[in-house]
Formats: C-alpha cells, structure tokens, sequence
C-alpha cells in the first residue's frame, strides 16, 4: 500500500524571509518539514520547497529542493519504495 | 621574476625572516608562469607529478567529490601557497585541486625543490612549518565544521581566508575582497546552499559582507571576527612590523 501523506501548513522560524512551512506526516508519523524559499538572498530559487528537516527515511544528508508541492510530495513517497 | 617568487618569501617569512643566502636560492628559481582557466583542475585524485605548483595569482580549492556528486571543499589557497608540496615525498595525491578564478602558477620541478633542502636546510625546516601549519588549519577546519553554527562557522572562515591573504600583503585594509561564491562557500562549510545564503543574508545585514557579482567583500574584519569567535593562534603568523 502506497504510503498515505498529510500535509499541514505550519510558519517556521528559519531566522530568515523563508517562514511558510508544511509539515508532511506519512501514515500519520512526522518524516518532513518543508519550508518556502521566500527570501530574496535565494534568487534563482525563489518559490521552490526546502527540505528544511527530514526523519526517518526523509533523513538526508543533502536537503533537496522542490519545484513545488507535488514534487515534494512524489520524492518523499519514493523514501519509502 | 624575483617579484614572483616574492609571494612564496613573503609566505615563508611569516614564520622569520629569511637569510640572505636562503632568499638568494629563491629568487634564483626561474619561473615559467602558466596561466589557468576558471573551473580548471590542475591536478587530479591519484595524480604523480614531478613539478610543485607555486600559485601566483588567484584562488584555488582542494576537495574531494562524493559518490553521489557531492563535494567537499577541504581547503582554499591563495598567492603564494605551493598548492601539491606533498606530491615530493608522497607521491599521488589524494585529492583534486581546482582553479576557482582565473590563476598564475609556476610549477617548480621536484629537483629544484628538493635543491633548496639540500643546499639550504633553512628553506627545508621553512617548509615543513609550512605543511605543519596546513595541517594545524586542517584541525582547526574540523573543529569549525564539527562543532560550530552555521553562522559562527561562516564568518570563523572568512576570518581565516582574510588573515592568510593579508600574511601575504594581499589584504592590506579592514575590507577584504574574496572572490568566492555561495556554493563555493557551502561546500566548504558542509551547509546547503539554502543555509549559506540564509547565512550570508545574515552577515550582510549586520553590514559585516557584501556580495559584489562573484566575490564578497569583508567589509567589517574586527566585526567578523566577533562574530566568528576567530582567534588567528593556529596560523602561527609571525607579527612583522609595519614597513
């Protein structure tokens, strides 16, 4: 069975412009925390979805970044294939 | 071309002053400039050479790339540095060495070099503080990403890449012009380019940086070293009084 994502919208103190943030539970169990990249130090990536943390088999060394929710959403699935 | 290989006197000298025999040897050295392109790699992991590479002009990085792509930046070199000296008595290298501006460099053949310890053992005991410093700079860098913020982490290096071209005439005011990139920045903190730039945003806002196209400028050397916890000790410059 395909893992089932929940998200929730939640601001995040990153100390910076970039504050929209969405939890992301999978089977109701906390696996990310992605944040908006808002702040204008970002330039070309401005809109895009960081993985600002990760848990379990989101738990990365390399925090990617996504075009938008969807993208996210679809990686994060495939931490679990 | 005794201006050349003033770079690498000035470097030695941070340590004492050389004799006049020992700067006789350098200044004899001649120097065959070769000039590199940006994002260039002048030597390769596992590479054999028989010439030491004297950077003149420019910047350059060591580093190691991951299996996945990633990259470790381990160390940044400026004028002055001989980039691959442990390629005289180790052989391969273990790592690559990248042009991350367009660069001056001399190679200096192994037997020119290994002469200079021979003939004035000085020069020999000069470089091996030399190699003892990187490695005191390598330890230090340990400590900086194991143990230090992000923030902290930052201006700890912009610290020390100022210091080590000041030691070499080359950043003579409080403001300092660096010509490194974000990414550059983050491979060499370990941080993500998100977290750099959110760094770099900070810094800049506490007027301590300002990016200017593709380098940065320290605009705020004391400011930074606060900010940084920055203590210059492990570089074990010698203070040369003012000309």
């Amino acid at each position: 069975m395909p893992v089932e994502l929940l998200l929730h919208p939640v601001p995040v103190h990153t100390g910076s412009g970039d504050q929209d943030g969405q939890l992301v539970l999978a089977d109701g169990r906390l696996v990310a925390v992605l944040v908006r990249l808002d702040d204008l130090s970002h330039a070309g990536l401005l809109g895009a979805w960081f993985l600002e943390a990760g848990f379990g088999p989101c738990a990365h060394v390399v925090a990617p970044i996504f075009s938008d929710l969807d993208m996210a959403q679809n990686w994060i699935r495939q931490q679990f294939d | 071309m005794a201006a050349r290989i003033e770079l690498l006197i000035r470097k030695l000298e941070q340590f004492r002053r050389l004799s006049f025999d020992e700067r006789q040897v350098l200044e004899n050295v001649p120097i065959d400039v070769q000039k590199i392109d940006t994002g260039r790699d002048l030597r390769r992991d596992g590479q054999r050479s028989s010439h030491c590479l004297l950077l003149l002009d420019g910047m350059v990085c060591r580093y190691r790339t991951m299996q996945d792509g990633r990259r470790q930046i381990m160390s940044f070199h400026f004028p002055g540095d001989i980039l691959d000296l442990s390629s005289l008595l180790l052989g391969r290298l273990d790592h690559d060495i990248e042009a991350l501006t367009p660069l001056e460099v001399a190679p200096i053949p192994h037997a020119t070099v290994l002469g200079w310890i021979t003939h004035e053992p000085g020069l020999g005991r000069l470089l091996w503080q030399d190699t003892l410093v990187d490695a005191a700079v390598f330890r230090e860098w340990v400590v900086n990403l194991g143990q230090r913020s992000a923030y902290t982490r930052t201006a700890h290096l912009l610290c020390e890449m100022a210091a080590r071209l000041q030691a070499v005439g080359l950043a003579p005011d409080q403001t300092c012009t660096l010509p490194v990139t974000a990414a550059e920045l983050a491979d060499a903190t370990s941080l993500s380019i998100v977290h750099i730039n959110r760094v770099l945003q900070e810094l800049r806002s506490k007027g301590l940086v300002e990016a200017r196209g593709r380098t940065l400028v320290l605009l705020d050397r004391d400011g930074l070293r606060h900010a940084g916890g920055f203590d210059p000790g492990y570089l074990h410059q010698r203070a040369v009084p003012a000309a």
